[in-house]
């Protein structure tokens, strides 16, 4: 059974019932490999569709995402239950649960993966002291704003006026390797223990790389929750910053103070461009310096030209496009013109653009641009009733999701070998214009029904 | 893209049931397993089907059978009428499967493990329904409905189904209006099956909340989930294909298990 991976998180849906005779087609080999290979930050199973399941079935499940914990380093369980599957999972392996129990596939999130939820309220109740407070820890952690109940009590008259109530959970070691975050559209890593040359190993390079590529150029390592860093770890980072300066990115380093390392290998960093703070705080008031390095971004960026590969693979992604816009906006869509030349648009400044790096075989950015007004209308099908402009701007990462899917689907048959990144979304045709990408490419406007939308191609 | 249009267009290449089999029916409905059995000989192409599922492993015989007689004998008139009602489906079946990773004898394997399921089931419940009997043969209908209508859009589908997680049905609806089970019932219209039934399977595929009276539909809804949980269809990608609320209680889930363990 494949899994769904979004925001770094892997979670799989089984159904119906789970026995020994299938438990094994839930977590295949084959599936095993797959997230080795893409490395997520957590591996879920959500049981909201399970009706019953019994001791050597959910056993099953639950070696298997230990050893998934252990290959890769994630953060595992069980989601979607209610109190009585809880209790039942908690008494089947009572003092050896060596993986986390999370009442709401939504509250995953606020434990791992790179969706921004730091606005919302979290109220804790648990009647397991040390399971309250490891909670309360891995959630301040990751900068969320949390209230714990001191009883029922207060829990039962408070939990009303919080976001998320976090009740039946259960944490199994959390041991992720690095943690991902998103903020101002600054990536911010988040290590923890002792950094060294296993860093090779946990990071993720291809993440890395490609966000790169769909445009983020400042990169933060969180070190607070760093017990010390050794030569080897200082590497890794120098290697970064050095690496990545062709491409205007930096490498910011925070909370990394004289008790964690030595004087010789802060300055080493510093030598290496690496810009050291005392916390992440401290940066993000640095406003002037984060807009500086944004800017500085831009200059150094490379000036990128056209390749043959790109207007080759042309044809294949304009069809596939029109295809799949057809399919999903059940609206005739037609090319009106292609051009090579830099971005130009006669839509407003508010557009909601979404940008997604093609890599590996096929090197290329694919940007997609719409209206704003026009987006509910094409991704209807991907809306729900009422929404949210945050919700709005998902379904069309959603949109241009399926859309690159389709076009790799197109690169895969044709033998070459592909991927790609999650899209950026961009809100202002301003701010997608800076971008040095969108100098040079192949413009192909189209018409869907009345609406325009642009697709910009390019290396 | 796909409109009513393409689904109205479909459903007319659907080819209605042959005499031989309508009148089969109709003499197991008037209880004469003989004259039923004398008549659906007539249809080579039905007692190759007939002998196919009868000696899928379910239905425990020891020894291969092959006589039309001595299969409506060994089933009785309850299974035999499903399997009659069954040989509809076996009309739409494609010969090749693509959008799922399935094929025609798995698609027997299901609809023979459902009949004996069911069977029991309704003997358990004390339901002797023979329009309800053969509702059975109906469900399996929309899973060759979903894989003849995705099958031009497959990659958008399972792209579809992976980023969003959206059910087949609620793909269905937002791109045609139609739902699964819209397509079923027009189906089973066309073939004029009985009206209960159409009113049972219209129950059944909706995803609604079922009032506790209806028994039947819940023990049904918990045997459906029961199969797609099974390795065969895990494997192919059909597990979640129906979308069912799980309202069940702990004394349906109890006698649901040991009607299973009887099997």
């Amino acid at each position: 059974m494949k899994p769904i991976i979004k925001n770094k998180v892997a979670i799989f849906y089984p159904t119906g019932f789970l026995d020994g005779d299938n438990a094994s087609s839930i977590i295949t080999g084959a599936d095993e490999q797959e997230i080795i290979f893409k490395k997520p930050e957590a591996v879920f199973v959500s049981l909201k569709k399970i009706i019953f399941f019994n001791k050597k079935g959910i056993s099953y499940l639950a070696e298997r995402l230990s050893f998934l914990k252990d290959e890769c380093m994630a953060f595992v369980g069980f989601c979607d239950y209610d109190i009585k599957i809880y209790n039942s999972i908690l008494s089947t392996f009572v003092n050896n649960i060596t993986f986390s129990l999370i009442e709401k596939e939504e509250m995953l999130f606020l434990f791992c993966g790179s969706k921004k939820l730091e606005d919302k309220s979290i109220i804790i109740y648990s009647n397991d002291q040390s399971q309250k407070n490891q909670i309360a820890m891995t959630l301040i952690e990751r900068k969320l704003k949390v209230q714990i109940a001191k009883n029922e009590d207060e829990f039962e008259k408070d939990k009303k006026n919080f976001d998320f109530v976090v009740q039946n959970s259960y944490l199994g070691n959390i041991e992720k390797a690095v943690a991902v975050f998103i903020k101002n559209n600054i990536i911010i890593y988040s290590l923890k223990g002792f950094i060294d040359s296993n860093i090779f190993n946990t990071f993720d390079m291809k993440y890395h790389k490609n966000s790169i590529k769909v445009g983020f150029r400042i990169f933060c390592f969180d070190m607070s929750e760093v017990s010390s860093i050794n030569i080897h770890g200082a590497n890794f980072l120098s290697k970064l910053s050095i690496d990545g300066a062709e491409f205007g990115v930096s490498i910011v380093v925070c909370g990394l103070n004289s008790n964690k390392t030595t004087s010789r290998i802060t300055q080493d960093l510093e030598d290496a461009g690496i810009l050291m703070y005392d916390n992440l705080k401290s940066f993000f008031e640095d406003e002037e310096v984060v807009n500086q390095t944004n800017i500085e971004a831009q200059k150094m960026a490379k000036k990128t030209k056209m390749s043959k590969k790109i207007i080759s693979i042309l044809p294949d992604v304009i069809e596939s496009t029109i295809r799949t816009i057809e399919i999903l906006s059940n609206k005739k869509a037609s090319k009106e013109s292609v051009k090579i030349q830099n971005l130009k648009s006669n839509m407003g400044d508010e557009i909601v653009a979404a940008i997604v790096g093609f890599y590996d075989d096929v090197d290329a950015l694919f940007l997609l641009i719409m209206d704003k007004d026009d987006v509910q209308d094409v991704c209807k099908i991907l809306l729900p009733k009422e929404f949210s402009v945050e919700e709005l701007f998902d379904a069309f990462s959603e949109f241009a999701n399926v859309i690159s899917g389709k076009i790799l689907q197109k690169f895969k048959s044709k033998h070459m070998n592909a991927e790609v990144t999650m899209p950026r979304i961009f809100d202002k045709i301003s701010e997608v214009k800076k971008l040095e990408s969108t100098k040079h490419g192949v413009q192909t406007n189209f018409k869907i029904g009345n609406k325009e939308m642009i697709l910009f191609l390019t290396k | 893209m796909l409109s009513k249009d393409d689904i109205d267009k479909y459903l007319d290449t659907i080819p209605p049931v042959p005499n031989t089999i309508r009148l089969t029916l109709f003499h197991l409905n008037n209880n004469d397993l003989v004259q039923a059995a004398n008549i659906a000989k007539e249809d080579k192409v039905f007692v190759a089907y007939l002998s196919e599922i009868v000696n899928k492993p379910i239905f425990g015989f020891m020894n291969d059978v092959k006589n039309v007689n001595q299969i409506f004998g060994i089933l009785g008139l309850g299974k035999a009428r499903q399997i009659v009602a069954s040989y509809y489906i076996q009309l739409i079946t494609p010969r090749d499967w693509e959008v799922f990773d399935f094929s025609n004898n798995k698609f027997q394997e299901l609809q023979a493990n459902l009949i004996i399921e069911w069977n029991e089931v309704l003997k358990e419940l004390k339901i002797d329904n023979k329009n309800l009997q053969q509702s059975i043969a109906l469900i399996p209908a929309s899973l060759i409905v979903c894989e003849m209508m995705f099958r031009d859009i497959k990659e958008t589908i399972l792209l579809l189904r992976e980023s969003k997680h959206m059910s087949f049905d609620e793909i269905l609806y937002k791109m045609s209006g139609y739902r699964l089970f819209d397509i079923v019932l027009k189906i089973a219209k066309k073939w004029e099956f009985d009206d209960d039934i159409i009113t049972f399977i219209k129950y059944f595929l909706q995803n609604k909340v079922v009032k506790i009276e209806k028994k039947e539909i819940v023990f049904l809804r918990l045997l459906i989930n029961c199969e797609m949980s099974k390795p065969y269809i895990v494997n192919s990608g059909l597990n979640d294909f129906f979308d069912f609320p799980m309202n069940f209680t702990e004394e349906e889930i109890a006698l649901f298990l040991k009607i299973r363990n009887k099997i």
